[in-house]
């Protein structure tokens, strides 16, 4: 019988006051907000634990015999290597300051999206197991045993974490969720449980240098086919080179850039602004994707897929390595490169070979931003732009949450655009810079069948966006993330239809007046230069 | 007088009445938040609810109904992607009633003919509200196979210009081995 509204009203007036501390997560109910689990192959491809058949819906996860004991002496083994965690799991006061700062949670309403008991749902083992009270007094010290429906909840919520660092940026301890969901994601692991949108990845990453699994034959078709499209626009003849030996300078971007829409026209950028400098550069076939899902995974895979870069910055005989607009990439470069890898003795102190800026910031990476090359060229005054190419867009920036919080680059991308744009427009204060909000979709959770997840965490970051596109037009969103171009664009749709993505070198390509250039009619996307996008009264 | 003019001083206690009993739908953990912070980036979900049911009690009371599509729109547009089902995500709407009864019960009680013309004006609104989570629903899918394409934009480009394509695909795309639905 269908129900009247009045017994709606009375199933949902009063949501059922679970305790928070028992676990039981319907996964059939939930679709379109948990990821496929990591495929067979790919687990075998890279030697991880338990590869199997499963769906996180099926009551039997097919977790080995002694499951407790693994996740037991793995998680004993992360607190030993890392004195951080340890310090994590005891300091937290639960001062709630983190509490509402997650974008899952403003976005969903669901605690255990809090920050504070997403880490709850690990500190509460590890009271149980590591602390003296907790051994004692079990629940009534906040400890909870380490059953099968805690490590599906695990799954669940570690999943729902970007580890996009918000929270930490509120709380007075400096407690980092991301390192704990890292070491959540670390311990599933152990029992083979993960998601495929990471795992295949990193397998095609290990097998072929980029998460797309394209091997150097298409690489090398992609790049040229692009370049083609190029110099059908501009006039201007590209011919990157790919795997040259003694190039001054490796270029490695995420793969997304040579691949997908809208990255291609940052590419288009690159290869634009290269071209205008005279760069001795290379790419590679190998070293092609700067992004790094291993992260995502475990500090193994992590290590194993930034190893690449190095090894062949080392091969090639290159000075130094500049990186694309690219998010998490910059999180291992600037925060693990140097002690997972490093340091990279065999390399040299990156020096712009235009101004001779050295980059004493990356004086032990030997890796520079892109945002941080350009910005610099400006700033000696060795481009010419002409911002009227991009007035047809009026334009917001979204600071990635990585480059943004990992590595603090939040003035260099302003600088470009002030440069490249006339028409530009920030998004309210608590929303960009340190605090900016997730694009929802990073650490791998980017997948289509996470879709109702990913419309929730992006809600905040959408609601600061349709603020800017309502009271100033703004219909375009700029970032220098591969994931935000991949997922941002889909966020609009469903939250601000009308605003579209794009990186920043491919408004630096737009506005670059380069010798022997056609006229431009249009953008690097063959549009109009003056469309019906463009609205030319300031507001 | 009429029901409308007696129910007019009222009005902002039975929106805020309302707000209330929606933000209970929610988890108590989550509610609390939804009432106490007012900023309007950092609350997204309280916002929309507090400014759309302005509108929409406007236009129950009023019978102008200009801009109630945007307004459900802003509400069911949320709720159809959080833990709601369907019938969950639009009984918001009905909540109206008992917040009308709840704060102006003595008055509605003595002008049945007057409460059922709102009463039904409520219907309609939560009969709209139904159309607007399915096109939420749809859209969801739509925008989904718009992201596989935009993934692999190349491929796409090179087919336009009829020049071979070979098969990889962004991660995922190429998917050819997953899980059982
Ligand atoms: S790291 Fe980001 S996604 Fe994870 S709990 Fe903190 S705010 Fe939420
Ligand atoms: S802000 Fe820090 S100390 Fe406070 S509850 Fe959150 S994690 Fe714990």
């Amino acid at each position: 019988m269908s129900k009247t509204p009045e017994e709606l009203l009375q199933i949902h007036y009063h949501p059922p006051k679970h305790d928070w501390m028992d676990p039981s997560i319907d996964f059939e109910a939930r679709r379109g907000t948990w990821s496929y689990p990591g495929g067979v192959k790919s687990l075998e491809y890279l030697g991880l634990p338990n590869p199997r058949e499963w769906s996180p819906t099926d009551e039997d996860w097919k977790l080995p015999p002694n499951w407790q004991e693994i996740v037991h002496r793995g998680f004993k083994d992360l607190l030993t290597k890392y004195r951080s965690l340890r310090i994590f799991m005891d300091c937290c006061v639960r001062c709630g300051a983190c509490a509402d700062k997650c974008h899952f949670f403003i976005g969903s309403g669901d605690p255990k999206n809090m920050p504070v008991l997403r880490a709850e749902l690990l500190r509460s083992v590890y009271r149980k197991d590591f602390t003296t009270a907790g051994k004692i007094l079990g629940r009534a010290a906040g400890g909870r045993a380490l059953t099968i429906d805690v490590i599906k909840e695990w799954f669940y919520y570690f999943y729902q974490c970007t580890e996009c660092r918000r929270c930490s940026v509120f709380c007075p301890y400096g407690i980092d969720t991301a390192e704990i969901t890292m070491a959540a994601r670390e311990l599933l692991n152990l029992l083979g449980i993960n998601i495929n949108w990471i795992v295949e990845p990193v397998a095609n990453c290990q097998r072929t240098g980029n998460h797309l699994g394209i091997q150097p034959h298409t690489f090398k078709d992609n790049v040229e086919f692009l370049c083609e499209e190029l110099e059908d626009i501009t006039g201007i003849h590209v011919d990157p080179p790919i795997n040259k030996k003694g190039a001054e300078i490796l270029f490695i971007m995420p793969s997304a850039d040579y691949f997908a829409d809208p990255g291609i026209y940052t590419f288009m950028g690159y290869m634009l602004l290269f071209k205008y400098l005279g760069l001795d550069y290379t790419l590679s076939a190998y070293a092609s994707e700067g992004g790094n899902f291993g992260l995502f995974l475990s500090r193994d895979t992590a290590k194993r897929l930034n190893y690449k870069m190095y090894a062949e910055a080392k091969r090639l005989g290159v000075k130094w390595i500049l990186g694309g607009e690219c998010g998490h990439m910059w999180r291992v470069v600037n925060q693990y490169m140097d002690t997972m890898n490093g340091p990279a003795d065999f390399l040299e102190v990156p020096r712009s070979p235009v101004t001779g800026t050295v980059f004493e910031n990356a004086a032990s990476t030997k890796m520079v931003h892109i945002c941080e090359f350009t910005a610099d060229l400006i700033h000696h005054g060795k481009l010419k732009l002409d911002p009227s190419r991009n007035d047809w867009a009026r334009v917001t920036y979204h600071d990635a949450c990585n480059p943004a919080r990992a590595m603090g680059l939040l003035e260099e991308p302003r600088y470009l655009l002030k440069h490249a744009v006339n028409h530009f427009y920030e998004m309210p204060e608590n929303t960009i810079r340190e605090q900016t909000f997730c694009c929802g979709a990073g650490a791998g959770l980017g997948n289509d069948e996470n879709i109702d997840m990913r419309m929730r965490g992006g809600l905040p970051r959408a609601n600061a966006v349709k603020y800017v596109h309502e009271q100033h037009r703004v219909n375009l969103l700029t970032c220098i993330c591969a994931i935000d171009r991949a997922v941002l664009p889909t966020l609009m749709d469903f939250w601000v239809p009308g605003v579209r993505v794009s990186g920043i070198h491919e408004l630096i390509g737009n506005a670059l007046v380069i010798d022997g250039e056609n006229e431009r009619t249009t953008n690097l996307r063959g549009e109009p230069l003056h469309g019906e996008g463009e609205v030319s009264d300031d507001v | 007088m009429s029901l409308q003019t007696q129910l007019t001083p009222m009005l902002d206690d039975i929106r805020r009445r309302w707000i209330e009993l929606i933000f209970a739908t929610y988890p108590s953990d989550a509610s609390g938040f939804l009432s106490r912070e007012k900023d309007q980036f950092a609350n997204p979900v309280g916002f929309a609810i507090r400014q759309a049911t302005a509108t929409l009690l406007d236009s129950v009371v009023t019978g102008r109904s200009e801009h109630t599509a945007e307004a459900l729109d802003q509400i069911v547009r949320i709720r159809s992607v959080q833990d709601f089902t369907a019938s969950a995500a639009v009984s918001f709407v009905f909540l109206l009633k008992q917040a009308i009864t709840d704060v102006a019960g003595e008055l509605v009680a003595k002008d049945a003919r007057a409460w059922l013309e709102l009463d039904e004006r409520i219907d309609g609104l939560a009969l709209e509200a139904f159309d607007v989570f399915m096109q939420c629903r749809e859209q969801l899918f739509t925008i989904r196979l718009a992201e596989q394409d935009r993934w692999n934009a190349s491929a796409r480009l090179k087919r336009q210009r009829g020049l071979p394509v070979s098969p990889s695909g962004m991660h995922g795309t190429g998917r050819k081995e997953h899980p059982r639905r």
